[in-house]
């Protein structure tokens, strides 16, 4: 872009070109804005053109999860609930990939309320009768499938990292707090993170340096220095200490899943990181905390608009009865669940102690049908919605920085490796996950062309 | 758990519900259960505060 090399303008026709294309197919945007875009690209090719390059997202097309505020378009939240919500205000983080340059596309598709199904079902770029994960289910699917160099999504107990693992992109949730949820709808307070997908983590890594930083606006933001992410990445895996938690996360997984994942690690290994068993005793008992944490923030948000006859009736009946469910969550278990937080923190913190990352499975299964609603995992039953955030919540209740890398493939579906850092060190599980690129190359694949592939 | 054993916390909740919404609730409580039993069953040491969101600000 810098060298003129390569002209915004085309790259972005390039980008609505395919959308048009393969989106019949896909369903990742619920909105398009070609002219918009296209009125960026043009001004960012002028500025470029005059010697003003503002870094290395300028002229880039991305899409941003339908739960960012962006004036000018609807920002819906996937719900008909919200159809004709406009913005008065930019989220911070649209601000700083805006002053960035970046060019937007569009909303990329999500769950109702980050919670439900999307109209109509996004497909997997890699199996288009499948799921490419949710709630972020659009953003991962338009980046899986080239629609756009990096979306943004937001992740309340895996929906970056899950639709990352799902559709064969990067996810990266950060440290709670590191990247401002001002201007993201809220879906749990306490729980929620925004973040990027990307194809590669060179990439995640650019864009946390421009979306990372305290906001006054957001009471969650953290006063914390931003890190040289880029800077960082190159510094390789040799002496990084790996951890390996014994407890829940290689739990009830499909077989295929294991296999990819444990050869993850052995190639960590063979790059020059070491590997060590570590312990989280309580976190296999989390998952009750999670859920009434979840389900009564959830309805604190939503209770105006579920009290309005109107609006109650655009939920769908789904999402509405979960909403409704979380009135009679308990103020006791609610605050015994966030005690039992702070028990995790304490433990996940020794579990730490002699090493610099974690690494688990980003999820125990592959993308599902879109028509199923529950999966056999080890010979047992089990709702897709309960199976595929078990190995991405406990990150979010403990708030520590997650990102989910493409590991391989089983039976043609992608399989995501999780790494796991300390609070505000995002730049070593960023070394990690690019010291493995590095070495893999699994993120270079592409799936087959989607168009008139039998959904 | 049914619904007419719901009906009377959601009246004390001010959220009164059909019978078909609060069947549908109970079924979704069914399924948490279990869940949400372990974690009251949990012993925790008497020193661990709950992680809630309050921070004073000296006033400038």
């Amino acid at each position: 872009m810098k060298s003129g090399a390569v002209s915004p303008v085309e790259l972005t026709r390039a980008c609505l070109d395919r959308i048009e294309r393969v989106e019949p197919v896909l369903h990742a945007f619920v909105s398009v804005d070609a002219d918009g875009a296209l009125q960026t690209a043009r001004a960012a090719e002028r500025e470029i053109t005059a010697g003003r390059h503002r870094g290395p997202l300028h002229g880039i097309p991305i899409a941003i999860k339908d739960n960012y505020d962006t004036v000018g378009v609807a920002t819906r939240n996937g719900s008909q609930v919200f159809a004709d919500r406009m913005p008065r205000q930019d989220a911070t983080t649209w601000v700083r990939l805006k002053d960035a340059g970046a060019v937007l596309l569009g909303k990329a598709t999500m769950s109702e309320a980050a919670w439900g199904v999307d109209f109509p079902p996004v497909r997997n770029p890699w199996d288009v009768r499948r799921n490419p994960g949710l709630s972020s289910g659009g953003s991962g699917a338009a980046v899986g499938a080239g629609l756009c160099f990096m979306a943004m999504g937001s992740d309340t107990g895996g929906s970056i990292r899950i639709p990352a693992g799902l559709s064969g992109v990067v996810g990266l949730k950060a440290t709670y707090g590191r990247v401002p949820r001002t201007g993201v709808i809220p879906h749990t307070w306490s729980l929620d993170h925004a973040g990027p997908l990307t194809r590669r983590v060179e990439d995640a890594a650019l864009v946390l340096g421009v979306i990372a930083g305290h906001d006054v606006n957001d009471v969650g933001s953290a006063e914390v220095a931003v890190g040289e992410y880029l800077g960082d990445l190159k510094r390789g895996l040799h002496g990084m200490r790996i951890g390996l938690p014994r407890e829940h996360f290689w739990d009830r997984m499909e077989t295929r899943v294991e296999t990819v994942v444990r050869q993850a690690v052995r190639d960590l290994e063979k790059a020059g990181a070491q590997l060590n068993q570590v312990s989280i005793p309580h976190m296999a008992g989390a998952l009750g905390a999670i859920l009434v944490i979840e389900m009564a923030s959830v309805t604190a948000w939503h209770d105006k608009y579920l009290k309005q006859p109107d609006r109650r009736g655009k939920y769908t009946p789904e999402v509405r009865a979960l909403m409704d469910t979380g009135k009679f969550i308990f103020a006791t278990d609610f605050l015994k669940a966030q005690r039992l937080r702070r028990v995790l923190v304490d433990e996940v913190r020794a579990a730490f102690d002699g090493v610099d990352v974690l690494a688990t499975p980003t999820l125990p299964l592959c993308a599902w049908d879109v028509i199923e609603s529950h999966v056999q995992i080890a010979g047992q039953p089990e709702h897709v919605l309960h199976a595929c955030w078990r190995y991405t919540y406990p990150w979010n209740l403990t708030g520590l920085p997650a990102l989910s890398v493409p590991c391989g493939f089983a039976d043609g579906l992608p399989v995501g490796l999780q790494l796991i850092g300390r609070p505000f060190d995002e730049a070593s599980i960023l070394r990690v996950g690019h010291a493995y690129q590095e070495a893999t190359h699994w993120h270079e694949m592409r799936p087959p062309d989607p168009v008139g592939r039998t959904v | 758990m049914t619904a007419s054993e719901l009906a009377a916390v959601a009246a004390l909740a001010g959220y009164p519900l059909s019978t078909a919404h609060l069947e549908e609730v109970a079924a979704i409580l069914a399924g948490m259960m279990e869940d949400i039993q372990r974690l009251r069953d949990l012993d925790l040491p008497d020193d661990v505060e709950p992680i809630v969101t309050f921070r004073v600000e000296p006033w400038a």
